[in-house]
């Protein structure tokens, strides 16, 4: 492709990025304040709050316990949307748009309300077990996403390669992973990182049906808020745009993931 | 009838002690490993919970308690939640709350016979016995040092800090107090009479919005822009959230007005059903004892519900203790059925005048 980007457009999106992207360095500077409270610009240099952070046994469970969660989530919704969104995008069924709404309705419902209601279910149900109570309420919010990006790249599959493949004669698995599969793979990946992304960074769900065994991320911040404003949430808030940044690299590497290939 | 020679009464004896030394000999072995679920705070005084209080009491009863950090609003939620198979034993909530409690039949009272530690606590902090008090802060206006802060609620009224002042969220139970000194402010009448006049002060709360900067609802970090010079005052919050930065060295600290200041009152209930309840009470009783609180309030530099404690100086700068000092300071405590009952249209009121 040899398609000319007007100067104009650079500037526009380089500006873009730039409002985006600043507000990120904020954390990264009063992370490393050698003052015991955040200030603004920081005062010194010191990297003890990450020091602390990464020592603190409390941190690293919570991080550890959000990775296990959000994997686990990522999996589940995808074994489940995945199988969904091409029921729905392939055949006709009866009542398809009441099971669509069903599904998707997650993301009209305030998290907060959903979460309460299944605290609610699972207290009558007598369920003590919370990992699993934690990994059904984010798969409830988690598969919508699935399921919206798997649909949209199962439309836009090109039907007539299926097809030519068949009369070539490749049976139907040959098919799928050679035909359908390289269609719908960037779809599937997306909805893999949004479930994930949205499992880790989970705040109302966690807040209903966490305990003080599993205590993911998102809530020990708020805890750690509570106690002291001081650089060590900072510290906190840098590792997690470390780790987002990592993982986009680890994406791109092993996946192979670039924006032509998800927009196409 | 089996006839028991005296040798084989004294195997059977000795075997039945045996069986049962491990529950006789050892200390609370009632509670060996039972297990509690309480829902407690966050803050630095979750933090002193999980981190000192509970590993002790679980070794002292051989026992498992597991501690959830949260908020009043969200453990009221959590009960209401679990009512019909609760879930959780003892829960951290604010003295507002407790009405609210006792009138949904979320909590049960407390069976004092069982609880020793309950001679040394206030008769004030013990809500009937639906619950204790298990610390006490000052709510009070706070500022950064380099000001000199007005004597008086009514200065801030004044021209003079347009655009100056911080005011805590109408979400967060603090707001009642602003609203009770806007309506004490307007009517010139003490705390106490003036929480029943707050319906007739909105035109006061309004009056007030050029002067506000922003909204917070997060005291640490208000306490922290304060100190960075953001804003000048900030109205109202609770010494434990603000005494830790002053005791830290940051720029700010409180200041008590001449209507007075708000007693902040948290508390421990018991819930309702609540699985284990012999430990859960047990826990309860421990979270009051002397040397619990002492350590307690000298963490989260908050008071004790309990009499007989002795501080060092440099503790009682920061707390109202005892009882005798509660009362010189005048830290008052609204009437919460009163205000429970209003609150959700002054909610809304507040919301009106200050939203963006």
């Amino acid at each position: 492709m040899n398609e000319t980007v007007s100067p104009l457009l650079k500037v526009v999106v380089g500006i873009i990025l730039l409002i985006v992207v600043a507000p990120l360095v904020v954390p990264l500077l009063m992370s490393i304040s050698d003052t015991p409270f955040i200030v603004f610009p920081p005062q010194g240099f010191t990297l003890k709050w990450y020091g602390a952070v990464l020592a603190n046994p409390e941190a690293r469970a919570s991080f550890l316990f959000s990775l296990e969660l959000a994997a686990i989530v990522t999996g589940v919704s995808l074994l489940l949307g995945v199988p969904c969104a091409a029921g729905l995008t392939r055949f006709k069924l009866p009542g398809q748009d009441a099971i669509l709404g069903l599904i998707l309705s997650p993301l009209i419902v305030p998290l907060i309300v959903t979460g309460v209601a299944l605290l609610q279910l699972f207290a009558m149900l007598g369920s003590r077990a919370t990992l699993l109570q934690l990994v059904i309420g984010h798969t409830v919010v988690c598969l919508p996403y699935v399921i919206r990006s798997v649909s949209a790249s199962l439309l836009l599959v090109n039907r007539n390669l299926e097809d030519a493949a068949s009369v070539l004669g490749a049976p139907p698995h040959i098919v799928a992973t050679r035909v359908i599969w390289p269609q719908v793979r960037p779809g599937i990946l997306a909805g893999g990182i949004f479930s994930f992304i949205v499992s880790f960074d989970d705040y109302p769900i966690s807040m209903w049906l966490a305990d003080g065994n599993h205590f993911p991320v998102p809530l020990y911040l708020y805890t750690v808020i509570e106690r002291s404003f001081d650089p060590s949430i900072a510290a906190i808030a840098s590792l997690m745009i470390f780790f987002a940044l990592l993982l986009v690299l680890v994406i791109e590497k092993v996946f192979g993931l670039s924006l032509a290939r998800l927009a196409s | 009838m089996t006839t028991l020679s005296r040798r084989t009464f004294g195997k059977l004896a000795l075997g039945a002690t045996t069986l049962a030394a491990p529950m006789g000999f050892t200390r609370n072995g009632w509670a060996q490993g039972k297990e509690i679920q309480i829902g407690i705070w966050g803050g630095s005084q979750g933090e002193f919970v999980k981190k000192n209080i509970i590993p002790a009491f679980e070794k002292d009863f051989g026992c498992k308690v597991t501690a959830e950090e949260g908020f009043t609003l969200a453990n009221v939620g959590k009960m209401r939640a679990t009512k019909a198979n609760p879930k959780f034993s003892v829960m951290f909530i604010d003295d507002v709350a407790i009405p609210i409690c006792k009138t949904e039949g979320l909590i049960d009272q407390l069976p004092s016979a069982d609880m020793p530690a309950l001679a040394n606590l206030y008769p004030r902090f013990g809500f009937d016995g639906w619950g204790t008090a298990l610390a006490i802060s000052v709510a009070s206006m706070f500022h950064n040092t380099s000001i000199t802060p007005p004597g008086s609620y009514a200065d801030l009224w004044k021209p003079e800090y347009a655009g100056k002042l911080k005011l805590v969220s109408p979400k967060n139970t603090p707001s009642v107090f602003f609203l009770i000194v806007a309506a004490a402010v307007k009517s010139g009448k003490p705390f106490a009479e003036a929480q029943y006049l707050v319906d007739d002060s909105f035109d006061k709360v309004a009056a007030l919005k050029p002067n506000i900067m922003n909204l917070f609802d997060n005291g640490p970090q208000a306490a922290a822009e304060v100190a960075q010079g953001q804003a000048e005052i900030g109205l109202l919050e609770l010494s434990k959230y603000i005494y830790p930065y002053t005791a830290k060295g940051a720029p700010v600290t409180m200041s008590f007005p001449s209507e007075g200041s708000f007693a902040g009152n948290n508390c421990q209930v018991l819930v309702k059903g609540a699985p284990n309840k012999d430990l859960a009470v047990a826990f309860m009783n421990r979270m009051i004892e002397p040397a619990v609180q002492k350590a307690f309030s000298e963490y989260a530099l908050t008071a004790p519900p309990v009499s007989g404690i002795e501080f060092s100086a440099e503790t009682l700068k920061y707390i109202a203790y005892p009882v005798e000092e509660m009362d010189k300071r005048g830290l008052f405590t609204p009437d919460w059925e009163y205000i429970n009952a209003k609150r959700s249209g002054w909610t809304e009121k507040m919301n009106g005048i200050f939203a963006v």
